[in-house]
C-alpha cells in the first residue's frame, strides 16, 4: 500500500465514526447515511493528493458530504418517500413512548429540505458556529441564518401539529 | 422552538446516531472503489484525446470530480460477462391527500403473515404475546421466527458500542422470555431451520457462538479474526453457512468446522433459503454466488434492493420485480411514500412494505403481477414484519 493510501486509512479510522454521525443527521436513515459516508470518503480518496494539509482533510469532507447529500436529495427525492404532514395513529401511552418519540422526531427532521436539514444538523447537533456552517455549506453567514430561521419554523410547525405532544413548547 | 425541544431533538438523533458503527474494513473498500474510477476516468481521457467521442464516456466521468458529484453512473461500472439490469426508476409523486386516496383505495387483503411489534406486543397471525418489560433508553424487537417463539434483542441506546449492553434472548408462545447472551454483542442471526441461533460477541475476545434455540446450549464456537476500526460480527445464516464480519470481509463459516477464508470485502447474505450473496458497490447491486463470483448486476440506484427467501426475484428500489433465473420484470404498482427500506418478503411470491413515514400502513405487493393490497395491523407498530 502507498504512504498516501496509510495516510487515507488512518484518516477513515479516525474520522469515519464522526462522520457517519453527521450522515445520520443530514439523512435521518441508518443505511443511507452508509452510502453517504462511502461516497463521501470515495470523493475524498480521489482528490486526496490535491489536499496538501491534511489537517483540513475532515473540513474538505464534511463540505463534499453535505453537497453529495444536498445533491442526492434534488436528484432522488421524488423517487423515494414522500414526506407527510400527518402522523401515525396511536392509542393511549405506555413504556413504548420512547420508542415513538424517536421515530415521530426523526421523520420530522426527514421532512425538512435537505439544505435546512443540512443546517440544523451542523448548527444544533454538531455546535458548530454560523461561521463554521457558512464555511462548510459554501454560503453566507445571512443565509445560514435565514435557512436556520426557516428550518426552526417549519419543525416548530410540525412538532405543535402533532398529536403526541412529547415536547413543551412554548405558551 | 424552545431549548428543551432544541435538545431533546439533539438527544434523540445523538442516541441514534451513537448506534452507527462504520462499515467492517471501510477505507479497503473506499480505495478500492477510488483506484477503479481513477482508471475508469484515465482510460475514458484517453479516449477522448485519441478518439474524439468525448460526450458518450466523459459525462458520467466528469460527474466525478469536485465535492458537488454523484456516485458512479448507471452502466459505468462493468466486469466481464455480467448481465447489467440499468435504473429506469419511475413512479407518481402524490401529495398527502392523494396519497391518502391511493392508500384507501386499495382491496384489503389478510394480515401479516410474518410476525411485527405493537404496543409492546409481538403479534404473530392470531398469537400475541407480550414482550418484556423495557426500561427508559432502550429498543427492543423481535428479530424472527425461532422453533417455540421469536428471537428478541434489547439494547439501551445512546451508548458507545464498547459500552453497550445488548442482550438476546426468545419469547415462547407461552409468554416467557429466556435470555440466551448478554453484553458486548455484535449481531444475532436465525438458522434456515430455525432450530439454531448464532452470535457474536467481543468479550472475553472476538468470537462467533452458535446456541441450540431448545436446549439454550452452545453447540459451536469460533474465534474470529477482527479489527480496532471494527470488531466481528455475525451478518447471515443462508444454507451456504454463517456469514462472519471479519476484517478481512466476509467469510462463511459451516458451525463445527473453521471458518472459510476470507472473501476480502463484505457482502450480505440476504435471502434464507438461497445461497445467493449480495454485494453493493457504487449505485449496483450485485448478486453472486457463494465463492464471490458476480452472476448478475443492478445498476443506477441509490438505495439497495431485495431479494426473496429462495433468490428467485430480486426488487430495484425503483419497485420492478427482475427473475433472477427466468426473464421477467414486473413493475409493481408502488407510489413514493413505501420504500424498501423496511421490506420482509412473505414467501418468494409477496413482499411487504410499509410507509415511510407512517410505518403503521402495511401493503402487500404480488411480485409476479404488481398488484399490491392494504394489509390490516395494529396500528401501534413498533417494528416491521420480519421473515
Amino acid at each position: 500500500m502507498r504512504d498516501t493510501d496509510a495516510e487515507f486509512t488512518d484518516f477513515v479510522r479516525a474520522q469515519s465514526p464522526a462522520l457517519l454521525r453527521t450522515a445520520f443527521y443530514l439523512t435521518g436513515d441508518p443505511g443511507l447515511a452508509e452510502d453517504l459516508l462511502q461516497t463521501t470518503l470515495t470523493k475524498v480518496y480521489l482528490h486526496w493528493p490535491k489536499i496538501d494539509a491534511r489537517s483540513a482533510a475532515p473540513a474538505y469532507a464534511r463540505r463534499t458530504m453535505v453537497n453529495t447529500a444536498t445533491s442526492w436529495w434534488r436528484r432522488y427525492a421524488w423517487h423515494r418517500e414522500k414526506p407527510r404532514d400527518d402522523v401515525p395513529d396511536r392509542n393511549g401511552p405506555d413504556e413504548y413512548d420512547g420508542l415513538d418519540e424517536r421515530a415521530h422526531l426523526i421523520a420530522t427532521l426527514r421532512r425538512l429540505p435537505a439544505r435546512q436539514r443540512a443546517v440544523v444538523a451542523l448548527r444544533f447537533l454538531e455546535d458548530r458556529s454560523e461561521a463554521e456552517t457558512a464555511r462548510l455549506l459554501g454560503c453566507t453567514t445571512g443565509t445560514v441564518k435565514s435557512q436556520t430561521s426557516r428550518a426552526l419554523a417549519r419543525l416548530r410547525q410540525d412538532l405543535k401539529a402533532d398529536t403526541y405532544h412529547l415536547i413543551e413548547e412554548d405558551r | 422552538m424552545t431549548p428543551q425541544t432544541t435538545e431533546r431533538i439533539k438527544q434523540v438523533l445523538t442516541a441514534e446516531a451513537a448506534a452507527l458503527l462504520p462499515p467492517t474494513n471501510l477505507a479497503e473498500k473506499v480505495i478500492k472503489r477510488g483506484r477503479r474510477l481513477r482508471r475508469v476516468r484515465s482510460t475514458a481521457a484517453a479516449v477522448v484525446v485519441v478518439a474524439a467521442v468525448a460526450t458518450a464516456v466523459a459525462i458520467p466521468i466528469a460527474s466525478l470530480n469536485g465535492p458537488d458529484d454523484q456516485a458512479p453512473a448507471a452502466g459505468v461500472i462493468r466486469e466481464g460477462e455480467l448481465v447489467t439490469v440499468n435504473a429506469d426508476p419511475g413512479g407518481p409523486r402524490l401529495s398527502t391527500a392523494e396519497f391518502d386516496k391511493w392508500y384507501a383505495g386499495l382491496s384489503q387483503g389478510a394480515g401479516p403473515r410474518l410476525p411485527y411489534a405493537a404496543g409492546g406486543y409481538v403479534i404473530d397471525g392470531a398469537v400475541r404475546v407480550r414482550m418484556p418489560a423495557i426500561t427508559t433508553r432502550q429498543v427492543i424487537a423481535p428479530l424472527g421466527r425461532v422453533n417455540g417463539g421469536w428471537l428478541l434483542a434489547a439494547q439501551k441506546t445512546g451508548l458507545e458500542w464498547e459500552t453497550r449492553v445488548i442482550t438476546y434472548g426468545i419469547l415462547t408462545t407461552k409468554g416467557d422470555f429466556r435470555q440466551l447472551a448478554q453484553g458486548r454483542l455484535l449481531g444475532v442471526v436465525i438458522s434456515p431451520d430455525r432450530t439454531q441461533v448464532a452470535y457474536a460477541t467481543a468479550e472475553p475476545r472476538p468470537t462467533a457462538v452458535v446456541v441450540d434455540v431448545a436446549s439454550g446450549k452452545t453447540v459451536a464456537s469460533t474465534p474470529v479474526q477482527g479489527d480496532d476500526a471494527k470488531p466481528i460480527g455475525v451478518r447471515w445464516w443462508n444454507p451456504s453457512g454463517v456469514w462472519l464480519d471479519t476484517a478481512q470481509g466476509s467469510a462463511r463459516w459451516t458451525p463445527g468446522s473453521p471458518p472459510d477464508a476470507a472473501l476480502g470485502r463484505t457482502v450480505r447474505a440476504p435471502a434464507r433459503e438461497s445461497e445467493l450473496l449480495q454485494d453493493r458497490d457504487g449505485n449496483c447491486d450485485r448478486l453472486l454466488d457463494p465463492d464471490g463470483s458476480p452472476r448478475i448486476q443492478y445498476c443506477g440506484f441509490s438505495d439497495p434492493g431485495t431479494l426473496s427467501p429462495k433468490g428467485t426475484t430480486f426488487v430495484t428500489a425503483d419497485g420492478r420485480a427482475h427473475g433472477v433465473y427466468q426473464p421477467r420484470d414486473v413493475q409493481l404498482q408502488l407510489i413514493a411514500g413505501f420504500s424498501l427500506g423496511n421490506a420482509s418478503w412473505e414467501d418468494d411470491r409477496y413482499l411487504l412494505l410499509s410507509g415511510s413515514s407512517k410505518p403503521n400502513l402495511l401493503i402487500r405487493c404480488d411480485v409476479t403481477t404488481g398488484g399490491c393490497e392494504a394489509v390490516p395491523t395494529d396500528r401501534r407498530i413498533t417494528h416491521p414484519p420480519v421473515n
